[in-house]
């Protein structure tokens, strides 16, 4: 093989990576640049807060135990679900949601609505046995979150990363964080978020705005 | 010219050894998890035996540990093969190895102790994304290294397959895991809520599509022709196939989102392109099937083949099975069921572990310097116990995910819903327990494996194995870059 | 999504499919048959050279 030939079969090789890459790329671009723009322009509705201490703390619970893996947050535009579940979720309601939780199994029920469903209480002895309410489930129970006590120093420093992400947070917001969380266990948290599911963020358009989806009957 | 060159098999073996470890332990963990579904009280109260805290430990140690170290063993194997060269930068390919384990029991310590980003299949906190991703660079190093010294004038398809994978997977890691951390345990995602759901799915369709698919058709590239002992039934028709697979696959991801607050448009471009995407699917499929026409009589005496010839036929039903649950229609109904658990299972238990099963048997001998398997009846075992797991999981949690779908959709009369979501969950229970028991099957039949491994490895741990030599061509007086020196 | 953004996707896709069509005009061109039939035969020379058979055999070595 002469030496032109084989340094153009060198060549060959990186452009294959290239075009890989390249052709890899043009999808994911095409499809994610516009909808970048455009969730971007979604804005939160000013009366969608970003979570309060308790509940932000309750929900790094839900995304630490793994909540996700059975429970959706996600209602869809079809009427079986709205039925059941409630109005269908639109894209204002997770914006203050990192990681989206909106999970792709339901082994238990969507949680999009939770929210008021049922009394603390309810949600305290369901969490500590779930069979003790429901005696067919196959939730598993989390006791330990009754005995273990929130870590009020963390939180700052949460809220402080969350704002550089861009939830406005004010200082004063930070300031008074480790006093709303002072006392509480990790099970007060996760409840407070449980409750606030579909009630503190569930946006004025969620009443008649425009669908996010098509919204196909079945 | 004097032949001083050998194969670099030694991280071959290692990868061979890890994978056949790491299929049991993240096999373990799913019978357990499907167990604990079943028999909730499995989870003692103890926060790291819960469901919700070893489901990721089951998703990570079958595909990045299992899949990812069965990957980069043969992807070392075949680079060498097919380009008459030994690896380059063995040190580091090395490396790769040892970095890869650390990364594997990092994720599945720390998952379970609560310490997850939460984003499916991609749980691993920050620290453990950033090991992965100078792992990974360092093994697409080596790989492209290795092809660029190689001594055949074209690149092998498999080659191709193997090259997307990398380039590809690194690239998604890299973009889905953009966290700012808080502390050592803890990160925040860049991307919130509809972004950040785009992005995540973004990967996770494309994690099947580079790692679980174009991977592992790397692997069936080049170990299908070798057992079958014959050429692949068209070359030219693989590269067609690669081209239109990695344009389009990218394209389908929005399938993962339909009726949710994803916007239409995007979501119907996904659903047209899942349909397109069945063609090159199922022409990588008939290829591989292809090749072992004429040598069908193989499939008595020979069990990897018997593996082979499986996968691509669930290959083909999962491809298939895949496109048509993007129809929105069809996704109305199987979403948030069992019945993706099914498909999910079909095309991994399917597809992605009997090919590699197959391509271990097939390559295990050679690298540890055996002719054969040390128990054929052993393989044959192993063959069926796959086969029955397999069908029962399958059958169960199609049967679950259909009775879900219509049991959850289900009205009266007067419009208001027949069943209760508990109502569903009862009906469905004696499929837990199939499910589990199928997938008990599975997991015996990979211990069948590793006792096969470990008395086919005998002699390598005995004694230095004899390497294999490099088969070199011709000489090459004017070789840019020199080959690799000779290895002593 | 913007109309033209649209076009430019619609772009995209027609020179994907050009360019696919291209490929399998390259890749059947008779120019490459003697190439690509070297390259099949890649995966059976591992065992070229000391002529044994990997998978098992028949009568091969039993527990």
């Amino acid at each position: 093989m002469a030496y032109k030939h084989f340094e153009a079969i060198e060549k060959h090789a990186a452009l294959l990576g290239v075009l890989t890459a390249v052709m890899v790329s043009i999808g994911g671009l095409a499809e994610i640049t516009p909808l970048f723009m455009e969730a971007h322009a979604v804005k939160a509705p000013a009366h969608v807060k970003p979570y309060d201490p308790l509940r932000l703390a309750g929900r790094d619970i839900y995304v630490r135990e793994g909540c996700y893996l059975c429970h959706s947050q996600m209602i869809r535009a079809l009427r079986a679900e709205t039925e059941r579940y409630g109005h269908y979720s639109v894209a204002e309601e997770s914006v203050y949601d990192r990681p989206f939780q909106w999970g792709s199994k339901r082994t238990g029920p969507d949680l999009a609505r939770v929210g008021g469903k049922y009394s603390d209480q309810w949600h305290e002895l369901h969490l500590m046995d779930p069979r003790q309410l429901v005696p067919q489930s196959n939730m598993p129970g989390y006791p330990w979150l009754a005995k273990a006590k929130l870590d009020a120093n963390d939180i700052q420093a949460r809220m402080r990363g969350l704002r550089k992400l861009g939830d406005p947070y004010t200082d004063a917001d930070i300031d008074s964080a480790p006093t709303a969380l002072e006392g509480k266990t990790e099970m007060d948290a996760l409840v407070a978020y449980l409750q606030g599911l579909g009630i503190k963020n569930e946006p004025q358009a969620a009443a008649g705005g425009k669908p996010a989806s098509d919204g196909g009957e079945p | 010219m004097p032949n001083t060159e050998y194969y670099d098999d030694k991280v071959v073996r290692l990868f061979l050894l890890g994978a056949a470890i790491w299929g049991i332990i993240g096999m373990s963990v799913g019978v357990y998890a499907a167990a604990e579904l079943m028999w909730p009280a499995f989870n003692f109260d103890i926060p790291w035996l819960t469901f919700s805290r070893i489901r990721p430990d089951h998703t990570f140690g079958v595909i990045f540990a299992f899949g990812g170290s069965a990957l980069m063993g043969t992807c070392y194997y075949v680079v060498q093969r097919t380009g008459h060269t030994r690896l380059a930068l063995p040190r580091l390919a090395e490396m790769t190895f040892w970095g890869w384990q650390l990364i594997c029991v990092l994720a599945m310590v720390t998952m379970p102790l609560g310490i997850t980003q939460s984003k499916e299949y991609a749980e691993p906190e920050w620290f453990v994304d950033i090991l992965i991703a100078v792992v990974w660079v360092s093994f697409g190093v080596v790989f492209f290294a290795t092809l660029a010294r190689r001594r055949i004038r074209h690149i092998y398809v498999a080659n191709w397959y193997y090259g997307a994978f990398i380039i590809a997977v690194g690239l998604l890691h890299i973009v889905n895991n953009v966290a700012l951390p808080i502390s050592l345990t803890k990160s925040y995602p860049v991307y919130s809520g509809v972004v950040d759901a785009m992005v995540q799915w973004w990967y996770g369709h494309n994690a099947v599509a580079f790692f679980l698919t174009a991977g592992f058709l790397g692997m069936m590239y080049y170990f299908v022709p070798r057992q079958a002992q014959q050429p692949l039934w068209s070359y030219r028709f693989s590269i067609v196939n690669f081209w239109a697979l990695i344009s389009v696959y990218m394209w389908a991801g929005s399938h993962h989102l339909m009726y949710t607050a994803l916007p239409d448009w995007v979501q119907s471009v996904g659903m047209a392109f899942s349909l397109i995407l069945l063609m090159p699917s199922w022409g990588s499929a008939a290829n591989g099937l292809l090749t072992f026409n004429g040598s069908w009589h193989k499939l008595k005496t020979d069990p990897a083949a018997k593996f082979m010839v499986l996968s691509l036929v669930f290959y083909a039903a999962a491809t298939f099975e895949g496109s048509m649950m993007a129809i929105k229609t069809v996704n109305s109904l199987s979403h948030y069921t069992d019945w993706t658990i099914a498909h999910v299972h079909s095309g991994s238990i399917g597809w992605v572990a009997m090919i590699t099963i197959g391509s271990l048997y097939a390559m295990a001998p050679r690298a540890l310097g055996q002719p054969a398997m040390y128990s054929r009846k052993a393989m044959e075992l192993h063959f069926w116990l796959h086969i029955t797991g397999l069908l029962l999981y399958v059958g169960s949690m199609w049967t679950a995910g259909v009775t879900e779908g219509v049991m959850w959709r289900a009205t009266n009369a007067d419009g208001s819903l027949t069943y209760s979501f508990l109502d569903s969950l009862i009906a469905i229970k004696p499929m837990y327990l199939i499910r589990w028991l199928g997938g008990l099957f599975v997991l015996s039949g990979m211990v069948v494996m590793a006792w096969n491994l470990w008395y086919t490895a005998a002699d390598a741990r005995a004694r230095i194995i004899k390497p294999i030599p490099v088969p070199i061509p011709e000489p090459e007086p004017h070789q840019v870059p020199a080959p690799l020196p000779a290895a002593g | 999504m913007s109309e033209i953004w649209g076009h430019l996707t619609g772009v995209i896709i027609v020179t994907m499919m050009v360019a696919f069509v291209c490929i399998w005009a390259w890749a059947w061109s008779g120019y490459h048959k003697k190439a690509f039939s070297r390259m099949a035969e890649l995966p059976m020379e591992d065992e070229a050279d000391n002529g044994q058979d990997t998978h098992a055999i028949e009568g091969g070595k039993q527990p």
